[in-house]
């Protein structure tokens, strides 16, 4: 019997070619994006569960109360052995520190690497295994560095490379004492290159006893029957205890491991926070998988009713030979079955080949290959059966109760059945398929306004070198700067600590506030020479810039922004200047006030921001460059870099790339918002196209009546089309409401947002009408200019 | 075989009924070949429909082998359908999706029957009607005629007592249509009783007896044999 289901439904679907390839087509496309949808969102909540202790596991950083609210940061130096000593609950603590080098083997190739400082006790804490190299051992001296397995291959073609070296920042050697299996890529930080904690601690011993110098990540391991809840409140004593040197007061948080990566807090240091995802995307795209896979099954349903009139005769002999209800019934079931085997087959081949576009989207490598996943693709293919009997259900009960007496007697049957339930799942198709329009417009507008909104500072033609605080350069500011200006496309050059775009450091500074009295800040701190300023278009608002002319400006002069001057309460930026301030025990006043610009991303207000000029903290050199012979100049940039810092390789980027970096997670968000939409839309309108085909077929007798009787083709057109718009416009004005309200939504968590206009509707409603017009006026045309002689005598 | 008495069929819409049986009764011995005549609408579908367990009536009695199937529902009359019912429509209703054997070996599907039974029984048929050749064909590749017969061999092939012939010669030449008249004598003549409507006053005489109805009723019998 089974096999006559299958023979009979291969035919069926053989001889319906157009039915079964956008069945095919839309349902393979769904799969696929489904499939990628659970492996995203698979990946996104596995983070840290390589850790065999991750339970156990919490991060402990530090809330900073300021006069003006709190600032997250990470954890100093001294908190991880302090808190070992203090808490019995604590197994053990560890700190890594993440900052970046440039790393090379030889003179000729170098790359610029993030790496992490650690303490031996990383290996312990986390499951991280060595391959070579004795835990115990690996980080008994400065600068011993533990390389992955993937990292030693690279530079030393296998992992037998214990005793070799590397150059950092092209005058620092680097000993490989340990090599370690690759850090898994769920984990909330990733590096290849493991740096012993003392090679940071041991130029720097004053960072060990101070408690306002963040930058380290520390975690502890709790023991087994720890009490969290109370580890927690006896934190808050331990902050209590041990106060910063001034009058800041701070707050220890713990976080769990687990949970880190995405509801854990961002906390950067120089070289960036640790990884962190956003639920919101896991949400977006479990939603927007069902909401294509759904899209897809109301087209196989639609489809199938649709089509299954021209089945009628079939259900009816059948029926007369002898088959019950029930028999028919499983029969359908099994088409959809079927169906919907093929399109799964189909949808692993898709996914196949598009897994390397899927990662590149994602941003990240989600899973190396499919074959390493089989778990997925057979919970994937129950699913899949699930979904087909799910479909397959409506269309059988509704064909399997096609009256015999009646569908033998004509060819095709006329009936409403199924009509109304088409036209519902029509709509919620398109409701789906104008949302997603809708939500890719707000998102592309939004990325469009961060990027392009007048940001207070000039991001175009800077190229940047990151000199990594090298002596050649920092020793002879002024030498160098006249050096690159000699170079013909170079206009301006100047030195700082930051850029915009890139993570800042903060600092802690007693201020003068408005009413005379002093109160302590923990602000964001940047370092820049007499032309940054003017170098990036950044204006004064009151006072001055650095000059050389003041030679009081080092360490005693600071410039502060808007935002800082509101925080300290002064009614206007000239009321700041003159006042005084007093950071690492070094009294000063500031002397200019600098209009705010966006010198962190759009989800933030503009952050209060000092500004001080110290040469040796300087470490980006800007030079703007003319933008035509861009080539010939990085050439001659390039030349002039090997005369200055010969030891130094040249890793140079553009400020706006890296300002538009920050809004890499946006730009992912936007493209795969297009993506989705853009297959919710073809999945639709090839529902769509298959419904005006049978609509077609099942008029034809009408139009061939309507065009002897004198109707032109646009009457025809109309008379196919009107029907379906009416849908169209039904569905939007349901989507319309849904999009703004989930946009709205979305668009709060921007500090600096763009309103969601008029016209971004009026443009995706017009959008899915225009796609639906066409899609289903090519059949109505098609109809339109056929000879209607032939379509009256067919019947 | 058959004893229908008062049989009653009404069809309703919402503004006009229509009666398209009216009391009708009449019997059907086992072995017989009957044929049903009238002008169009006057009942003849619907008598059929109903004979074949396809519809059900109204009012009045239809014993089937001394049973009352009048108030059967869809799973009995589906089941004593399939074995006790063959059909043979003018249109022939092949499913053209299925070969002349996948076709014929359909109710046999239905019935249980074993893989190698069904096939030695489908080519014992398709032997019988001449079409063995023509196995592997589907039913578009096939003449009018040779379409009525695989209809006709689908018909026989689980080995009814009733076959019931809507118009089998209908769509068919008159050549073709002798052929297939010829087919369902031969039939009649080995056991199977047959009720055949039609039009056609030379097909009716192949029969034993003529009912003609009007108006849902009969009018006149004859009996030819």
């Amino acid at each position: 019997m089974f096999r006559n289901y299958i023979k009979s439904t291969y035919r069926y679907l053989k001889s319906y070619k157009l039915f079964t390839s956008i069945n095919l087509l839309g349902l393979a496309t769904a799969l696929c994006v489904s499939f990628f949808a659970i492996l995203y969102v698979k990946f996104e909540t596995s983070y840290e569960d390589f850790n065999a202790n991750e339970n156990r596991i919490y991060r402990i950083s530090t809330d900073v109360q300021t006069g003006t609210g709190v600032k997250l940061e990470t954890s100093a130096a001294a908190l991880a052995s302090n808190i070992s000593a203090t808490f019995p609950e604590v197994e053990k603590a560890t700190r890594i520190f993440l900052d970046y080098y440039i790393v090379q083997k030889d003179k000729e190739a170098a790359s610029e690497e993030t790496i992490a400082y650690a303490d031996p006790s990383v290996f312990s804490m986390f499951s991280f295994s060595l391959l070579r190299g004795a835990v115990d051992k690996v980080f008994d001296a400065p600068y011993n560095l533990v390389l992955s397995e993937k990292y030693a291959k690279r530079y030393f073609g296998s992992t037998d490379c214990i005793g070799k070296t590397l150059k950092l920042d092209g005058n620092i050697t680097a000993l490989i004492t340990g090599v370690m299996k690759d850090i898994p890529l769920n984990s909330h930080f990733r590096v290849d290159m493991l740096l012993s904690m003392s090679s940071l601690i041991q130029p720097n011993t004053s960072w060990v006893e101070n408690w306002s110098r963040f930058g380290f990540s520390t975690y502890v391991l709790l023991k087994p029957n720890a009490n969290i809840s109370l580890f927690k409140s006896k934190l808050t004593a331990f902050a209590t205890e041990h106060p910063l040197k001034n009058r800041q007061s701070y707050n220890l948080v713990a976080e769990p491991l687990s949970g880190l990566y995405l509801h854990g807090s961002i906390r950067e240091n120089k070289a960036g926070a640790t990884a962190h995802g956003n639920s919101l995307n896991i949400y977006v795209f479990s939603i927007v998988g069902i909401f294509v896979l759904l899209i897809a099954c109301f087209n196989f349903i639609n489809l199938t009713t649709a089509f299954s009139l021209q089945r009628a005769r079939e259900v009816g002999i059948r029926k007369v030979v002898g088959a019950t209800r029930q028999q028919l019934i499983v029969q359908f079931l099994a088409d959809a079955v079927i169906l919907i085997l093929i399109s799964f087959v189909l949808a692993i081949i898709l996914s196949i080949i598009l897994l390397p576009s899927f990662n590149a989207l994602a941003g990240k490598t989600i899973i190396y290959s499919i074959q390493d996943n089989l778990s997925y693709v057979l919970a994937l293919f129950i699913a899949t059966i699930c979904i087909g009997l799910l479909s397959g259900l409506y269309p059988a009960y509704f064909l399997s109760s096609f009256k015999t007496t009646q569908v033998l007697k004509q060819k095709t049957l006329k009936t409403s059945g199924g009509y109304r339930l088409r036209k519902t799942l029509v709509i919620a198709q398109f409701v789906i398929s104008i949302t997603l329009i809708i939500a890719t417009l707000v998102v592309y507008r939004q990325l469009h306004y961060m990027q392009s909104a007048n940001l207070g500072f000039n991001k175009e033609h800077n190229l940047v070198i990151d000199y990594h605080y090298d002596s050649s350069i920092t020793n002879r500011p002024e030498l160098i700067a006249s050096a690159f200006k000699k170079i013909p496309g170079v206009t301006d050059v100047s030195m700082a600590s930051c850029i915009p775009g890139r993570a800042n450091k903060t600092f802690s500074t007693t201020f003068q506030t408005a009413d005379g009295s002093t109160d302590d800040f923990q602000f964001d701190g940047w370092y820049i020479d007499d032309n940054f300023l003017n170098q990036y278009g950044i204006k004064i608002i009151a006072g001055r810039g650095f000059s050389a002319a003041f030679k009081s400006d080092i360490w005693q002069g600071m410039i502060i922004n808007e935002a800082a001057c509101k925080k300290l309460g002064y009614r206007n930026p000239e009321e700041a200047i003159g006042k005084t301030f007093s950071r690492n025990n070094r009294p000063g006043t500031i002397i200019g006030v600098v209009k705010d610009f966006q010198f962190h991303s759009a989800h933030e207000a503009v952050q209060p921001l000092t500004i001080q000029k110290l040469t040796d903290f300087y470490t980006f050199l800007t030079l703007t460059i003319k933008s035509d012979n861009v080539i010939n100049t990085v050439n001659a940039v390039s030349k002039e870099w090997k005369q200055v810092a010969s030891e130094l390789p040249l890793i140079y980027f553009f400020s706006d790339d890296t300002f538009n970096l920050q809004y890499q997670s946006e730009a992912r968000f936007s493209m795969l918002f297009t993506c989705f939409a853009g297959l919710a839309i073809l999945i639709s309108c090839l529902g769509l196209f298959g419904l005006s085909f049978y609509n077609t077929v099942l008029r034809k007798k009408e139009i061939g009546v309507r065009k002897v009787l004198g109707a032109n083709v646009f009457n025809i057109v109309n008379l196919l089309s009107v029907d379906f718009i009416k849908l169209i416009v039904i569905a939007f004005l349901i989507a319309a409401p849904l999009a703004w309200f989930a946009m709205n939504k979305w668009l709060q968590s921007f500090a600096y947002r763009t309103n969601i206009s008029w016209w971004v509707f009026l443009v995706a409603g017009l959008a899915a009408l225009m796609i639906a017009l066409m899609t289903v006026s090519f059949q109505a045309i098609k109809a339109a200019v056929a000879n209607p002689v032939k379509s009256l005598r067919s019947e | 075989m058959i004893k229908i008495k008062d049989l009653e069929k009404i069809y309703r819409t919402e503004e006009v009924e229509t009666v398209a049986l009216n009391k009708l009764t009449f019997n059907v011995n086992d072995g017989e070949f009957v044929a049903v005549m009238g002008p169009s609408g006057c009942g003849k579908s619907t008598l059929l429909n109903i004979l074949g367990l396809l519809d059900d009536p109204d009012g009045g009695s239809f014993l089937f082998n001394g049973i009352e199937v009048a108030h059967f529902n869809e799973r009995k009359r589906a089941d004593l359908r399939k074995r006790n019912i063959g059909f043979v429509f003018q249109s022939f209703n092949l499913i053209d999706e299925l070969t002349v054997f996948e076709n014929v070996e359909l109710p046999l599907i239905y019935l249980g029957v074993k893989g190698t039974e069904r096939k030695e029984r489908v080519e014992k048929v398709l032997d019988k009607m001449q079409i063995m050749h023509r196995r592997n064909h589907y039913p578009q590749q096939l003449s009018g005629g040779q379409q009525q017969r695989v209809a006709v061999a689908r018909a026989v092939v689980n080995n009814p007592k009733l076959i019931l012939a809507d118009e089998p010669t209908g769509n068919l030449d008159s050549s073709n249509g002798n052929e297939v008249m010829q087919l369902l004598t031969e039939l009649n003549e080995q056991g199977t009783t047959i009720i055949m409507v039609t039009h056609s006053e030379h097909d009716a005489r192949y029969s034993h007896r003529i009912i003609r109805m009007l108006d849902g009723q009969t009018v006149t019998e004859n009996i030819l044999v």
